[in-house]
């Protein structure tokens, strides 16, 4: 997946007196798309907010090492998948030696009032979502929510094609499991 | 799943993206200034350390002879203990059992005393 704009802003920022307009076309381009995809994994706006901001400012630090072997949004993708997961995961050792659990604590998130549009369905689809391990709930966004091809997923992920499938495969069958026993 | 809708997205606080890209550069230009900060500091420390090294350089033997003063400071301070000081040696057990065995004769010797005076 190739935005038209990518090679005018990579050149912009290959070259060091456009560099910084280069870097805030780049985030311009992808912001939204950057703080959904985290946001869909963390729930929380504040918690996406300082991984975007973390998988921007990472992004500017390796910028000149990036060779163009993906498109950018494959590279901003897979950074901003990267951080998500580390972030889930040191989150829930912290509620390891607490007493609230962590999915309980995700689960009242989409309960609360005002955090999140639409009705029941989409309530019930979001908890059911919550259920499944982190890895696989990321695969069934990137497929099922963005749509992406199973070859730009296995270029975010780091995951074969196959394994991805099976992933996406299974994680619908526990979806449409859980939302049928509600 | 085709039945299902699509998820819809959490809503972002209103003007968010309007100020991301400002607050990014700006995170991104402060980094900058204290990579430069670390740095200098690095430098300054490291001409600071030569220059010190520089000044202290003595002969070997009046090296030695201040060492052993440093040590019987560090012993006569406390600042070291006792297991600091086995941690240093190449044999602590030799040194232990000696220390035993001179505390073993003032205890022996006591306890002969103590015979003396008992009835």
């Amino acid at each position: 997946m190739k935005k038209n704009g990518d090679q005018e802003i990579l050149q912009l920022i290959q070259n060091p007196k456009t560099r910084e307009m280069g870097f805030r076309q780049l985030i311009l381009a992808y912001q939204k798309q950057v703080y959904h995809v985290i946001r869909r994994m963390v729930l929380i706006h504040e918690d996406a907010d300082d991984i975007t901001q973390n998988t921007f400012i990472k992004a500017h630090h390796h910028i000149e090492k990036f060779q163009g072997q993906s498109s950018l949004f494959t590279w901003l993708y897979r950074i901003a998948t990267n951080e998500s997961l580390s972030f889930l995961e040191k989150k829930k050792k912290r509620f390891f030696f607490s007493i609230d659990d962590h999915q309980e604590k995700m689960e009242s998130y989409v309960d609360q009032p005002g955090n999140m549009d639409g009705d029941e369905i989409q309530r019930l689809l979001q908890k059911a979502l919550l259920k499944l391990p982190d890895k696989q709930r990321l695969v069934f966004h990137l497929k099922y929510q963005e749509e992406l091809t199973y070859e730009d997923m296995s270029a975010i992920t780091g995951t074969s094609v196959g394994a991805l499938k099976a992933s996406y495969h299974h994680a619908v069958k526990k979806i449409e499991h859980s939302l049928s026993k509600e | 799943m085709q039945k299902l809708p699509k998820i819809k997205d959490f809503r972002a606080p209103d003007d968010y993206f309007d100020t991301f890209p400002d607050n990014i550069m700006d995170k991104i230009k402060s980094q900058r200034s204290i990579n430069w900060m670390k740095y200098a500091a690095a430098a300054a420390i490291l001409v600071v350390s030569l220059g010190v090294w520089q000044f202290n350089v003595v002969d070997s033997q009046s090296e030695t002879l201040s060492m052993d003063e440093e040590v019987n400071f560090y012993i006569e301070s406390h600042y070291w203990t006792a297991e600091d000081i086995l941690a240093m040696v190449d044999n602590p057990e030799e040194i232990l059992d000696q220390i035993i065995a001179e505390e073993m004769v003032y205890e022996v010797d006591m306890m002969d005393e103590n015979d003396q005076n008992w009835y």
